[in-house]
């Protein structure tokens, strides 16, 4: 074998088709391999019926052979042709096999099944392995159909090997099925499972009645060949045993003694010789078709009568049939004898005495060997199927034969010519050449009788029934000669044959009817499943009205039910998901909505606290505010209500309605606690009231009749409640809690609104005060700095400048001072030169006027010179300013200066007479002219708060 | 592969199942061929009337029936019983007293007749001149044979006894040599050694007429071979009434065929004219016959199985009806 390491001369990339060649490689191998091992099996176990299994060793060799070069084209790359190759030559090869294995057609299909379908599968490409396949498939059914239907032309086979090469194959491809079952459709799994259910069981059951069948037959066959061989035995035992007796007696006739009493000198012609020799004559006739003479010898062995006149005369002494008789004195049935072509004969022989007891010749009978034929022709008689042959031991001679009628008399051994000169000269063997007097059919019969003390049934082919035939053989007792019976195996096993014909037949049929059964079942099982799955499918793409029709009761049915359940729930949970995703939707719509309204309203909040934030004027701003959330949040009244300083009430301070500005003409107000907007102003929480239960007297309100539901919220500034922002709807249920929280928000802003309006309103009117109070500081301050300087004002003219001693009053001055904006005044009646008085304003307030006198009287005053006029004016009034601040700065350092001497003074002395003298030395020096005097408090100013502003 | 295509080799399988189930019974009848059975062995002698079977050969009558006969050479006429006693021949020519002497060993049948026989004469030797002349003298004879009978008619017809002479089994082939050396001084004969011996200078010393024809030479075959084979059998007997036609009007024709059959010169192919061979008709007259009439072959069996019955050759008197069968002689 040459299975040697194989590795392929290039690595290749693992592509299919590499692949493939890899696979066919191994396939070719393998198969090389497993002919090559069996053929190495044969002939190391049976190497002497090597001849007769030629024809099969050849296809072998040519199998494996063919199995080597599709490995080799593989090889080299031609993995198509290497596939072809394997695959026709098994193919076409295995034809002959019914031919060559007579019997062993189903094991040889499986092969075929199994090779085919593993070369075709592995080796040829995709597009070609259905036809590889349905060849394999008709070549191995053709083989089993050849094999039962073809008679056994009678090769010897060696079944052992073929079944167990089946064997071997179908546990590798039973493997493979097992293992690829999973990957089978539903319809393939279930042809593959009645398949099998119908044949598997067929198989063990044909193959369990056909292996008891065929041992019974065999047994019975062993039986009945045994019967036949010993009961030809026993004919042919008492065909010898009868004609001894008989010759035995007819020895004893007187004639025969008073013939050889006789002096051989008168015998001739004798009375006695004529008596003898109608005693003989007479004892042919027992027999004139086998008897061919009856014969007297002497006690020389000379044959002195003979009814066979040709033989008279002749010395037969040296015949056993003489001999034998002489010595022993006893009877004596001889071998078969050949003397020439024409006496082939059986003896019979028995001694002649005298009444002395003396031997005085022998009377020997010579039977035709044709007898022992014709004694096997009628043992045998309608045994078509039985062949019996009258062997004998030494030189396998058929000394009867029923087989064919050229065999007899011939040997079953090939003799050689020496051997063969030597038996004819001893008279065992008729006259002729080695081929003319041997047929030997096969050896293993010559080897199966030289053994059939130890194996009394052995099997070798016979040319006459053309088949293996079983034989077995019994010894004769007395003739060293076997009576060999054969019956062709297949004869015997006729039943068997006929069995397994009508086993293979049914399982075939039984097949057809598995697989239309499976196809049939597919459709009742499968459909439904098909079905199962269509509808699955449909409702996978999306169709959920889909249902599965399907009414049958089984588990499919179960199944289609429960399906059908689960698509209504799957169904009506989109359903039902379908209407929460509506009103998730619808919900997230409203929140939505809820959220833009509630943006808005921030909005709204937010613009409107923009706006009101940038109004200061309160009672502006709270008809703002009732506008602005009216128009924004869409409510037809909005009202404000501010808690009074009583905190008794809260009065309505403005209304967008009509009904409101009604109201607040009418001067609304409601006490805390009454009503809603009394209970907001109460307790400082929100409140929404609606047109129904007890809110509903709340709605009776003649100057808002419209009003279908209220919304109160409470202004508040550093938790302190300043009033109610108070909203009404036309619509019922128009307020919700977002609407409160929303309203609270920007009644939050609107407090800070309000306050800081309130706030502003404050600060200005404190302003107004302070700018009042300086002003008048401001007016007082000059009017005395006037005083204080003693001028009123100073006069520039062309004549030079002089001051003022008293103020200058006209009546333009009094306009422009009062206008407090510079002024021109054309010339009049009273004077005639036009005038322009500029009022001189610090912060606002004129401390005096410039006015100024034109120089010629038809003068008109420019725009330039007005606003000369102006500018000088305004830095005028700055410098006169800082100038009298200064004035009065210099006058409070003095005062200062003055204060800390004094303070220095009145510290340094420690004497209380000293401080107090010095404190009113020193103030009186600070106010010159003043008495000054200082006065220490009695007890009775204690009593007396703040005694010391009113100090003396 | 597709699935599609994945499908092919199931179908395929299921309908070459299919096809083969329905051959099944079809080829159920192509039943192993039995053997060819080996062809009809028939064995004959050198006489005119058993060389119709050559005619039939050569003519071939039996190729024309689709039977295959083999036609088996016996020099020595009675070696036939032996071998058809054996089973080693299907069927011989031989008288209906052979059949029944050979029926102890093998049940044969008589299924036709051949011919009458001729006059089967006792020759002797010159010097015996008349029949009484034979007291104490050696005849040659087929032992324990219906010939015997003609022997004993002629010696009965002497006034001599059995006992008067010595009957020595000599076959008619081998007469004239045991005449030669006057060690039998007559014997049986049939043609062609008649002829022989007659030139050897011996003479008829007990001539057979028509009415003493008892030894019509029949058609002989194996019990089991004609039940085994009918067909074939008739086909024979088609053949060979055919042969017997062509060969009434050819007779130098068949000669010349037994001649170079048996490899012998022209002239040693004795044409007896007396010898009257059986046509099909002559066969269903001789079957039909009352058994009385002596051209009855029931009646000739009959005295013959008397005969025999009588020496001692056969142990009890055979059931004629079922040795002749005619069933062969309802063709045509």
């Amino acid at each position: 074998m040459t299975n040697a390491p194989f590795t392929p001369p290039e690595p290749r990339p693992s592509t299919p088709e590499s692949a493939r060649r890899t696979r066919t490689i191994w396939i070719g191998l393998i198969s090389g391999f497993l002919f090559t091992v069996t053929l190495a099996a044969v002939l190391a176990f049976t190497p002497d019926q090597l001849s007769d299994i030629v024809l099969s060793l050849g296809l072998m060799i040519a199998l494996a052979l063919t199995s080597y070069l599709s490995a080799w084209l593989a090889w080299r790359g031609e993995v198509t042709r290497a596939g072809v190759t394997l695959l026709a030559s098994l193919l076409l090869l295995s034809l002959s096999i019914p031919i060559l294995a007579h019997g062993q057609g189903i094991a040889i299909g499986v092969i075929i099944l199994i090779l085919g379908v593993g070369i075709s599968t592995a080796s040829l490409p995709p597009r070609y392995i259905r036809y590889g396949n349905a060849a394999t498939i008709a070549a191995s059914v053709l083989v089993v159909a050849l094999d039962q239907l073809l008679p056994d032309f009678g090769f010897p086979s060696q079944p052992i090997y073929t079944q167990v090469f089946a064997f071997v194959s179908s546990i590798i491809f039973l493997y493979i099925i097992v293992r690829q079952f999973n990957e089978f459709t539903l319809r393939a799994k279930l042809v593959v499972a009645f398949t099998g259910v119908t044949i598997i069981p067929l198989i063990v059951l044909g193959v369990y009645n056909n292996s008891v069948l065929s041992a019974k037959l065999e047994e019975e066959s062993h039986s009945r060949l045994t019967t036949f061989s010993q009961s030809a035995a026993n004919r042919y035992d008492n065909f010898f045993a009868d004609g001894i007796n008989v010759i035995r007696t007819e020895a004893k006739q007187n004639a025969f003694q008073e013939y050889l009493l006789l002096p051989p000198a008168q015998r001739p012609n004798s009375r006695e010789k004529a008596i003898a020799e109608a005693a003989l004559t007479a004892l042919q006739r027992k027999d004139t078709i086998f008897i061919d003479s009856y014969a007297i010898l002497d006690a020389n062995g000379k044959n002195i009568l003979d009814t066979s006149p040709e033989d008279l005369g002749r010395d037969e002494s040296a015949h056993e049939y003489f001999t034998e008789v002489m010595k022993t004195g006893a009877p004596f049935a001889s071998n078969a004898i050949f003397i020439e072509a024409t006496e082939q004969s059986v003896y019979f022989s028995a001694p002649i005495k005298d009444p002395a007891n003396r031997i005085l010749g022998v009377l020997r009978a010579e039977y035709h060997i044709a007898i022992l034929q014709s004694m096997a022709r009628d043992i045998i008689a309608n045994e078509s199927d039985i062949v019996l042959s009258l062997v004998e031991k030494n030189t396998y001679l058929r000394l009867a034969y029923t087989g064919g009628r050229d065999e007899l008399l011939k040997s079953y051994k090939i003799f050689d010519p020496a051997e063969l000169a030597a038996l004819q000269a001893e008279g065992k063997m008729p006259p002729g050449t080695s081929a003319e007097v041997s047929a030997g059919e096969s050896p293993a019969i010559v080897q199966g009788l030289d053994n059939l003390n130890q194996t009394p049934f052995f099997e070798a082919y016979s040319d006459t029934l053309r088949a293996n035939a079983i034989n077995t053989g019994a010894y004769l007792t007395r003739q060293p000669w076997v009576a060999l019976v054969r019956e062709s195996k297949s004869a015997s096993l006729l039943a068997v044959q006929e069995q397994t014909q009508s086993s293979v037949l049914l399982s075939l049929a039984l097949s057809v009817v598995a697989i239309l059964m499976a196809l049939g079942a597919a459709e009742v099982l499968a459909a439904p499943l098909s079905k199962l799955t269509k509808v699955a499918e449909e409702i996978a793409s999306g169709n959920m009205s889909a249902r599965a029709n399907i009414s049958t009761l089984d588990e499919v049915g179960a199944l289609a039910d429960a399906f059908n359940r689960m698509t209504d729930q799957l169904n009506g949970a989109l359903n039902s998901l379908e209407e929460r995703v509506t009103a998730r939707t619808l919900d997230l719509e409203i929140a939505q909505k809820q959220a833009v309204k509630r943006a808005e309203e921030l909005q709204s909040i937010s613009e409107i606290s923009k706006i009101i934030t940038g109004e200061q004027n309160l009672s502006s701003l709270l008809t703002l505010i009732t506008r602005l959330v009216s128009e924004r949040f869409g409510f037809y009244h909005t009202g404000i209500f501010l808690i009074d300083e009583t905190r008794q009430f809260a009065a309505l301070q403005a209304a967008n309605s009509e009904g409101g500005k009604r109201m607040l003409a009418r001067g609304h107000r409601l006490a805390l606690g009454q009503g809603v907007v009394g209970y907001v102003a109460k307790l400082g929480a929100p409140r929404i009231a609606l047109d129904v239960g007890q809110d509903a007297v709340y709605f009776k309100n003649p100057d808002m009749p419209k009003t279908r539901s209220e919304m109160a919220v409470p202004l508040k500034t550093r938790n302190r409640i300043i009033g109610v922002l108070d909203a009404q709807s036309e619509k019922p249920g128009a307020f919700t809690e977002t609407d409160a929280k929303n309203l609270s928000i920007l009644a939050d802003q609107i407090s800070i609104a309000l306050e800081n309006a309130q706030l502003f309103e404050r600060t200005q009117q404190a302003l107004t005060e302070i700018q009042a109070l300086y002003q008048q500081n401001l007016k007082e301050s000059w009017a005395a700095f006037g005083r204080e300087e003693n001028m009123a004002g100073y006069r520039q003219t062309l004549q030079g400048g002089a001051k003022v001693k008293q103020p200058i009053d006209n009546d333009e001055i009094r306009q422009a001072l009062n206008r407090g904006v510079t002024m021109t005044f054309e010339p009049n009646e009273q004077r005639r030169e036009a005038v322009m008085v500029a009022p001189i304003k610090l912060r606002g307030q004129a401390i005096g006027a410039l006015q100024i006198k034109a120089s010629t009287e038809d003068q008109q005053w420019t725009s330039d010179e007005r606003n000369l006029v102006e500018s000088i004016s305004e830095r005028l009034s700055i410098a006169l300013e800082n100038a009298r601040l200064i004035q009065e700065s210099q006058r409070q350092v003095i005062k200062q200066q003055t204060i800390r001497d004094m303070t220095e003074k009145i510290s340094a002395s420690i004497n209380l007479k000293n401080v107090l003298q010095t404190a009113v030395e020193e103030l009186g020096r600070a106010l010159p002219g003043s008495e000054v005097e200082l006065r220490l408090a009695s007890e009775s100013d204690a009593s007396k708060p703040n005694s010391q502003e009113n100090a003396p | 592969m597709t699935k599609k295509n994945a499908r092919l080799p199931h179908t395929l399988a299921l309908l070459l199942t299919l096809a083969l189930s329905s051959c099944a019974p079809m080829l159920q009848s192509m039943q192993p061929t039995p053997r060819p059975l080996p062809p009809l062995r028939v064995g004959y002698t050198q006489w005119w009337g058993d060389y119709t079977l050559l005619v039939a050969k050569e003519k071939g009558y039996f190729k024309e029936q689709h039977v295959e006969v083999e036609p088996v050479y016996y020099p020595v006429f009675s070696d036939s019983f032996r071998d058809l006693a054996a089973g080693q021949i299907d069927g011989a020519f031989i008288a209906s007293g052979d059949a029944m002497n050979i029926n102890r060993h093998m049940a044969v049948q008589i299924i036709g007749v051949s011919d009458d026989g001729s006059y089967m004469p006792i020759v002797a030797r010159p010097e015996i001149k008349a029949i009484s002349d034979l007291r104490g003298k050696t005849i040659g004879a087929l032992i324990g044979t219906q010939y015997e009978l003609l022997i004993l008619e002629m010696l009965a017809s002497a006034g001599l006894a059995p006992s008067d002479v010595t009957l020595r089994n000599i076959e008619p082939e081998n007469l004239a040599a045991a005449m030669a050396e006057n060690s039998v001084q007559a014997g049986f004969i049939w043609e062609p050694y008649t002829s022989q011996l007659l030139e050897m200078g011996a003479h008829v010393i007990y001539p057979t007429d028509e009415t003493q024809r008892l030894f019509p030479d029949t058609i002989v075959f194996r019990k089991s071979v004609i039940e085994q084979r009918p067909e074939e059998i008739r086909a024979f007997m088609k053949a060979w009434f055919a042969a017997v036609n062509y060969r009434l009007a050819n007779p130098e024709e068949t000669q010349q065929i037994a001649a170079q059959t048996l490899n012998l010169p022209a002239q040693d192919i004795v044409m007896d004219p007396n010898l009257k061979i059986f046509t099909y008709e002559d066969n269903v007259l001789s079957y039909a016959d009352d058994q009385d009439s002596p051209a009855s072959i029931y009646g000739i069996a009959k005295k013959t199985a008397e005969y025999l019955l009588a020496s001692g050759t056969i142990a009890s008197m055979p059931d004629i009806e079922s040795i002749l069968t005619p069933k062969f002689l309802s063709q045509e």
